[in-house]
């Protein structure tokens, strides 16, 4: 079932989507390489399952192209794309068991009987669903609907597969099961995945590319720790991950090096790439990247308000004037400040990201 | 309230119950019962058991001929509601709320109307358009009646089918026509089978709309109209009995068929919740 290099080249570009009072889409483009396992991440309403729905076919655009492997598809109904969706609810037909459930779309293209009885059983191995064949879809558990519903899409040998938030119905583990189960037929497939989902660990852990969407735009479009470590606007830092994102002011006087003021307070803090013309704007710091030091050994200076117990680490919550800063330690640090200390905070100059917007 | 004066309400409940059974029951039961009673006489005493009214009314050709019109009326008036009927569920399913509303209201009317009011006007408009009384025109008048019935249980099935269903189709491939022949169609035809046998069955006792767009042919309502006012006939015991056995058995299978679908969706659904939540 292995197929190297059978992922379609989709290329979106300035696609627009309204619905009666409502902008789902605002100019969206986006490229999308052979055999890529992109992910459309947002909050719900942001536009990423109209995008999805726009290139499966079930919605058109107001505005704009969708072309797939130079052939412009914009306009072409679904069932004349080679594209197949894996919805969010497995929607199984219940009249059919799940051998005729994968068999649907090559019986629908008209597939010689042995043909299709070799690529089903094929499919099957690769869903790890073999000896399921007779099963009916109200004999299955939700992890294994999902399979079915996998291999019913993939089954066609689609350009592109497009996935609505397939996970998020499933219990935690199934859901880590399944993670890696899709990345194993990403790799085993070579088809291009366009992902959709508001799960930012399940967007990390899977993508090449992820694309942070937010009121029917793309902020940000870039590898995992791009979007992770180096935000470019207030919404992808506050969005992705739990970073502290704080307003600030740009001091004109810099002794060493960029230097700004956080909104209200004395604290100054080191930023590099500051562009020129900027007065004020945002910074982002990840939990991680902070330390927590005596309260005279740092330019940030709080009184801690909470310390919670998070398993692998430990977090807690300073405020520093009207802001609060949380700061992650490693287990075994615990010990070192509790709620009504007073502590500072050292950033780490690398990490700290400048924001315009 | 202590135990007793419950029991004493379930009896009560019991007999109550018991003797509206015996009154809605009673007259059919009567009307089977003396079908099989010798001649020459209508009612009791019950004597000479046999099929001697069933062999008078196979050998009148008044009833046969107004049977043969009552079932293929029945029938004609049932596929065209069938058809239609479906036709305009699947349209008013895609239709907005608005425009769904007002679909609603137009095609329910008629079940409102007086049927009296709806055999007159029928009657002036054939004849103001010039088209004489016959068949088709008393299948008009039942497509009529029979369709909003069928309509409402037809929606009631489609309208409860998920859209996505045809969206899974579509993405695998097939056009509306396909979609529908293969995911609408075995999802749903129990119902549409059961919405078209109460057509059929709404058809076949009709009176007031069939007396004023015959003409000159019979339906078994009509014969049996006519008979009576010129006195009554123990022929119309065996004649009664067969239309109660053919209703039965229609109403039962077709109940068998929806009831069984509707069973067996919710276990689906049921099921598939609980094992997308576990």
């Amino acid at each position: 079932m292995t197929q190297q290099g059978s992922g379609g080249r989709l290329v979106v570009t300035g696609v627009r989507k309204r619905f009666s009072q409502v902008v789902a889409l605002d100019g969206v483009s986006l490229d999308f390489r052979e055999g890529e396992f992109v992910t459309l991440l947002g909050p719900s309403g942001c536009g990423k399952t109209t995008l999805l729905r726009i290139v499966a076919g079930f919605d058109w655009p107001d505005h704009g192209t969708v072309v797939l492997d130079g052939q412009d598809i914009t306009r072409l109904p679904p069932y004349h794309r080679p594209v197949n969706t894996v919805f969010q609810k497995p929607v199984l037909l219940p009249h059919l068991d799940v051998f005729e459930n994968i068999a649907f779309g090559l019986r629908s293209r008209r597939m010689p009987e042995d043909s299709i009885r070799k690529t089903v059983t094929g499919m099957l191995e690769v869903v790890r669903l073999a000896g399921y064949e007779r099963r009916r879809s109200d004999e299955l558990s939700g992890g294994q609907a999902q399979r079915v519903n996998l291999a019913r899409a993939l089954v066609n040998q689609p350009r592109v597969l497009l996935l609505d938030e397939p996970l998020s119905a499933l219990d935690l583990q199934v859901r880590m099961e399944m993670q890696a189960e899709l990345k194993r037929i990403h790799r085993e497939t070579g088809v291009t995945f366009l992902y959709v989902t508001h799960d930012q660990q399940e967007a990390m852990a899977m993508s090449d590319r992820i694309a942070v969407m937010n009121e029917g735009m793309i902020r940000q479009s870039g590898t995992p720790m791009d979007v992770y470590h180096a935000p470019n606007c207030y919404f992808v830092a506050s969005f992705v991950g739990n970073a502290n994102v704080l307003p600030v002011i740009v001091d004109s006087d810099h002794e060493t090096g960029d230097c700004v003021r956080v909104a209200d307070t004395d604290v100054k803090v080191r930023v590099e790439d500051i562009p020129e013309d900027v007065r004020n704007g945002w910074i982002s710091m990840r939990p991680e990247t902070l330390r927590l030091t005596p309260p005279d050994e740092a330019g940030i200076v709080g009184r801690v308000t909470d310390r919670s117990f998070l398993g692998a680490h430990v977090m807690w919550r300073v405020d520093v004037g009207p802001h609060e800063i949380r700061v992650q330690g490693e287990v075994g640090e615990d010990g070192v400040a509790r709620s009504g200390d007073l502590v500072g905070i050292r950033p780490d100059p690398r990490w700290v990201r400048f924001l315009r917007d | 309230m202590g135990r007793k004066p419950a029991l004493a309400n379930r009896i009560l409940a019991g007999v109550f119950v018991t003797a509206v059974f015996v009154f809605l029951f009673a007259p059919v039961l009567i009307v089977v019962v003396f079908s099989f009673q010798g001649p020459p006489r209508l009612g009791p005493p019950l004597e000479d058991i046999g099929l001697h009214w069933y062999r008078r009314m196979f050998n009148n050709t008044v009833y046969m001929d107004a049977f043969r019109n009552t079932i293929v009326l029945a029938a004609i008036s049932m596929v065209i509601a069938l058809v239609l009927g479906t036709m305009t569920a699947l349209g008013l399913r895609r239709a907005g709320r608005r425009l769904g509303a007002l679909g609603n209201i137009l095609f329910f009317m008629p079940l409102a109307t007086p049927s009296l009011f709806v055999g007159l006007a029928l009657l002036a408009y054939f004849d103001t358009v010039g088209v004489p009384l016959s068949h088709g025109t008393v299948a008009v008048a039942h497509f009529l009646w029979v369709f909003p019935y069928f309509l409402i249980v037809a929606r009631s099935g489609l309208d409860r089918l998920d859209p996505q269903y045809e969206e899974v189709g579509a993405d695998l491939g097939l056009a509306p026509l396909g979609q529908f022949r293969r995911i609408v169609l075995p999802l749903t035809f129990p119902i549409l089978i059961g919405g078209a046998v109460l057509a059929f069955s709404l058809s076949t006792d009709e009176f007031v709309r069939t007396l004023f767009t015959i003409g000159p042919d019979s339906t078994i309502p009509i014969v049996l109209w006519g008979q009576f006012r010129r006195g009554s006939d123990p022929t119309v015991n065996a004649l009664a009995t067969i239309l109660l056995v053919i209703s039965i058995t229609a109403a039962i299978a077709a109940l068998g068929l929806v009831g069984a679908r509707f069973n067996r969706n919710a276990r689906t659904s049921g099921r598939g919740r609980k094992g997308v939540a576990g």
